[in-house]
């Protein structure tokens, strides 16, 4: 089952990949094109291979930090958005944005800095109150007690913006794909490279300390809250720099790791790894296929095309599990 | 195996005036019997080292230890396989041969939370054999097990002091009378 499912998903993104190149609002020859890339059709090519790109590594890290903070919380709902990380990139970008003056005079830091520093800053805090236990019922309130401060500031924040600031930080806040330039794929790929070591590293790790506290003490010598705190930040640092890119997609991460456990019947880490890479990629190309209208036609917002692909998906395996649960 | 010298334990305060002191190795089999409350728990937890005692000391030499009590957590995804396979190696044969001793039929790749209490209290028993532990802890084993399960679970605990030093807590007077050498009262 396991090889079969990691066969199938790696011929579907194939597939999507090579859509991906093929399809557009712009009819292109791809095969010629590739003779003479320097012309306007090379351009659009290299755009979308750009993309295409973007998108696995963007469908890989949202899945793979989606099952680790979903393995960390014990709770198959949480995500950058209950850990509040997502809001602090929110913040920090919505500070670049709709400061009037901001962007320009911080245009050398770059939107990236910002994204990551709101969202190490709320990371920070959240390990700060939460205390060296990392209680994490706290850590969950906490998280959600930071997204409304966020929210609550990005209110004033935008009445205070200008016109075009504001279309800026909209255009981010709805997940977009345009700003895949070279430099932010090699940075999304070395981070989803060593996101992917780490939690490879830590698969069996992962899996005892599912089962409970006793297991984890009785099997493994690592300190526990050493072990989640760095976790922590590193999926911290990983979330603020995917945000700064393509903005808030928090779907993807709950969507992924859910549907995979429901279909191999699984929650080992070590085997779950691999998969999440592969549907992610192919959720994420997917909907990148549909929202830039290659499919379909028309241009429409990432994050919207996303949740309407992965909510039916997730609700009918649901659905089929519910009916078997005790208790 | 396993030697305590003027124990004192409990969570802030200690729970026992006197001192306890003892010196157990594989083959022995000790029960603890007394009141809900009085520390029976807490003794097995010191002696595992998940809780520090208040004062004295334990010694314990092996690191292969099963713990079974109520505090495994069941999770949302988590399969009769992964269960029985997390931070432990054991053949599909051992598992096999477990889950038909204790009368599981079931799918290896079932959902522990589709499984009866009972059914998953033998899984918990089943996942700490696999470990083949040198010292074994059982904090009321027989809760939620019917009748043959626990004549089951009495006669594996009595072949398998043998090799494995084994504390029980229990309620269960059938069940202590069935298996005990040793008994300590609280």
């Amino acid at each position: 089952m396991k090889n079969k499912s990691i066969a199938i998903l790696s011929v579907l993104l194939l597939i999507l990949f090579g859509l991906e190149l093929l399809l557009g609002t712009v009819d292109i020859d791809v095969f010629k094109v590739f003779e003479n890339m320097s012309s306007a059709e090379g351009n659009i090519l290299s755009s979308r291979i750009s993309r295409a790109f973007l998108s696995v590594l963007v469908g890989a890290s949202c899945g793979l930090f989606g099952l680790g903070i979903q393995t960390l919380f014990k709770n198959p709902l949480a995500g950058p958005t209950t850990l509040g990380v997502n809001s602090g990139a929110s913040l920090g970008v919505g500070l670049f944005y709709l400061i009037p003056g901001f962007a320009t005079q911080f245009e050398w830091l770059g939107l990236s800095f910002f994204a990551i520093a709101g969202a190490l800053s709320f990371l920070f805090i959240l390990i700060t109150i939460a205390g060296r236990s990392i209680n994490l019922t706290f850590v969950l309130i906490i998280g959600l007690l930071l997204s409304y401060a966020s929210y609550a500031v990005l209110e004033v924040l935008l009445q205070a913006s200008d016109t075009v600031g504001m279309k800026n930080y909209v255009f981010w806040g709805m997940g977009s794909f345009n700003r895949a330039d070279l430099n932010s794929i090699l940075a999304l790929g070395v981070i989803t490279l060593i996101g992917f070591i780490v939690m490879f590293k830590y698969a069996n790790w992962l899996n005892v300390y599912s089962l409970g506290d006793t297991e984890l003490r009785l099997l493994t010598k690592k300190s526990v809250g050493f072990n989640k705190r760095f976790l922590l930040i590193v999926f911290g640092i990983w979330i603020g720099l995917v945000t700064s890119i393509v903005g808030p997609i928090a779907f993807v991460g709950i969507v992924v790791p859910n549907v995979l456990k429901l279909i191999i019947k699984s929650s080992d880490v070590k085997v779950l790894l691999p998969l999440t890479v592969l549907m992610g990629g192919i959720l994420v190309l997917m909907a990148d296929l549909i929202s830039r209208g290659a499919v379909g036609g028309f241009i429409l917002p990432i994050n919207a095309v996303l949740s309407v692909l992965g909510v039916p998906v997730i609700i009918y395996f649901l659905i089929k599990r519910i009916a078997s649960v005790r208790g | 195996m396993l030697e305590v010298k003027d124990l004192h334990i409990g969570y802030s305060n200690a729970l026992n005036h006197e001192s306890i002191n003892g010196k157990w190795n594989k083959g022995d089999l000790v029960v603890l019997m007394g009141d809900n409350g009085v520390g029976k728990s807490t003794f097995l937890k010191t002696l595992a080292g998940l809780l520090p005692s208040i004062a004295g000391n334990v010694s314990l030499q092996t690191e292969k230890i099963g713990w079974v009590d109520s505090s495994i957590s069941k999770g949302v995804y988590l399969s009769v396989d992964d269960f029985l396979s997390f931070g432990i190696e054991a053949s599909s044969a051992a598992k096999d041969d477990w889950l038909t001793n204790f009368n599981l039929d079931f799918p290896i790749d079932k959902f522990i939370d589709e499984l009866s209490d009972g059914q998953f209290r033998k899984l918990c028993i089943i996942r700490q054999l696999l470990k083949k532990p040198d010292v074994l802890f059982l904090d009321e084993p027989t809760v939620y097990l019917d009748v043959k399960s626990k004549e089951k679970l009495a006669a594996i605990v009595n072949e398998l002091k043998k090799d494995c030093l084994i504390f029980c807590s229990t309620h269960d007077l059938a069940f202590a009378d069935a298996i005990q050498t040793e008994v300590i009262r609280f």
